[in-house]
């Protein structure tokens, strides 16, 4: 008797309240996940961006290479390594054309630190000085370490030849003798400090 | 009744009856079915061969191996994909019905320059590409601390589907009776009871078509998941089937990436084999509604 008012009650319950219940659990969804994300939300240290590298070594694990080789925590902070992105001869114009907007949106909103492409692209975007001068960025005993693989234009070193970057060439990201890549820092970098961390990690020196 | 019955065996009749007026209407038929068809074929086919055997797309089923599936299944994170597809798109979907059904409502009902200001006001979404606007969004939302999360590119296919469906809405809302409204007033119905329960229900033809049409746009879209999201645990089904996309140094797997694309199809298939009905009874009431 008592089991048959149970079900008569939920089955009213379903009849006349079914959709506020329904909305009522989409509401308590979007709370649990809101709180979940605002406890958990990890500190953002750096955003590197490799278009064009064609590595079967997941971001995952570049993440972790750099947080464990510059100290980080990596229960509290995170780095952002993007690595799908196509500039040239994809087999998808409407793919290159959202990995362009990728790019400019992460640099528009200073969200973008690092970012590796082929020297063509790289040369093209420096027209618009997308790129920082690196000289300012790392120290003058790097700089001479990594001489032979600077790229420089009017004065300025704008970026590195992914040749001379031992990290990046572990991950067999840009590999094509024919079309090098260069590295270099977005100009509105939000995080200069990890940026150059990074360089110096790419650089090798976090390797030894 | 009997009319009726004679009147539709005249018809099947006219049509079974091969007169050259008649053969030409199935040419373009079977025409049409082949068109739409073969690179569905071509696609099914070519998924279930090796790589060895992709040298014409028109060999047809000439190998069954289901390798290229598990490759596709394994490499994109399927279940995880579409988890995020499913929630991206139900909640996109659910909201776009919501808010545009909403706004439509004053549109269509109230005759003032203050609402028709309103309705071209949303329509002039429509002239803006999005793509063009994503710079100063992406600007605008990092402003706002809103972070990159799986549900990050619900704000952005909202936002874009707002000024289609509240005109695909407005529009059909003039056609709803405002009799069967006006009844409702007098029986004592409220502002919101008055819509919910009697303006709502009515538009289900063209909720029908925003569903369809806004939940395939959205299921397909990669643009903005992959502008908005970094983590690959938070990708949707078309971001994973795009990694066997190739370029000049690695050319593309054409069988793991077409059995990505059938996999990536295959939720949207089971659900329209599953709602074909009211899909398309709703559509047909659209017909001949009025």
């Amino acid at each position: 008797m008592n089991k048959k008012n149970f079900t008569n009650k939920l089955y009213y319950l379903w009849l006349y309240y079914k959709w506020p219940l329904l909305a009522g659990l989409v509401a308590l969804f979007v709370a649990v996940y809101s709180l979940a994300a605002v406890f958990t939300k990890k500190e953002t240290v750096l955003s590197v961006m490799l278009i064009d590298c064609h590595t079967d070594v997941t971001p995952e694990r570049m993440e972790a290479d750099f947080l464990l080789d510059g100290g980080f925590d990596p229960g509290r902070q995170q780095a952002e390594f993007v690595t799908n992105l196509l500039f040239s001869d994809a087999e998808s114009g409407s793919y290159t054309m959202t990995s362009l907007s990728r790019f400019l949106a992460d640099i528009g909103s200073e969200k973008l630190d690092v970012c590796a492409m082929l020297e063509e692209d790289f040369l093209k975007y420096d027209n618009s000085e997308t790129w920082m001068d690196l000289s300012s960025v790392m120290e003058a005993e790097l700089l001479d370490k990594l001489e032979a693989f600077l790229v420089k234009k009017d004065g300025r070193v704008i970026g590195i030849y992914t040749d001379g970057l031992p990290v990046l060439q572990g991950y067999g990201c840009y590999g094509n003798p024919d079309s090098r890549g260069i590295l270099g820092v977005i100009y509105n970098t939000p995080h200069r400090e990890a940026a150059e961390k990074y360089l110096r990690f790419a650089a090798g020196d976090g390797l030894q | 009744m009997a009319f009726g019955k004679k009147k539709d065996d005249r018809e099947k009749e006219q049509y079974l009856k091969l007169t050259p007026k008649t053969i030409l209407l199935y040419l373009v038929i079977i025409l049409f079915c082949v068109i739409v068809i073969s690179p569905l074929v071509i696609v099914f086919s070519s998924s279930l061969r090796s790589p060895e055997n992709q040298t014409s797309p028109l060999a047809l089923f000439i190998e069954f191996t289901g390798a290229s599936y598990v490759r596709a299944f394994s490499n994109m994170n399927y279940p995880a994909e579409l988890l995020n597809s499913i929630m991206t798109t139900a909640g996109s979907v659910l909201i776009i019905v919501i808010f545009s059904t909403m706004a439509a409502y004053p549109i269509g009902r109230i005759k003032t320059k203050l609402a028709r200001f309103l309705y071209f006001f949303f329509i002039s979404g429509l002239i803006i590409p999005s793509q063009m606007v994503i710079v100063p969004i992406a600007q605008t939302l990092n402003r706002l601390g809103v972070p990159n999360t799986r549900f990050t590119p619900m704000i952005m296919f909202i936002t874009c589907s707002l000024p289609f469906s509240v005109f695909l809405f407005s529009g059909f809302m003039k056609g709803v009776p405002v009799e069967i409204e006006e009844s409702a007033y007098i029986d004592g119905a409220s502002l919101g009871k008055r819509f919910w329960s009697v303006v709502f229900p009515l538009l289900q033809p063209a909720i029908v078509s925003c569903v369809i049409t806004q939940g395939l746009w959205i299921w397909n879209d990669y643009f903005y998941p992959m502008v908005f999201i970094t983590k690959k645990a938070q990708y949707s089904l078309p971001v994973g089937m795009l990694q066997f996309l190739g370029d000049k140094e690695n050319p593309a797997q054409w069988n793991i990436l077409f059995a990505a694309c059938v996999l990536c199809a295959l939720p949207l298939i089971v659900i329209f084999l599953a709602l074909q009905k009211q899909f398309v009874n709703g559509i047909a009431a659209g017909a001949v509604k009025g």
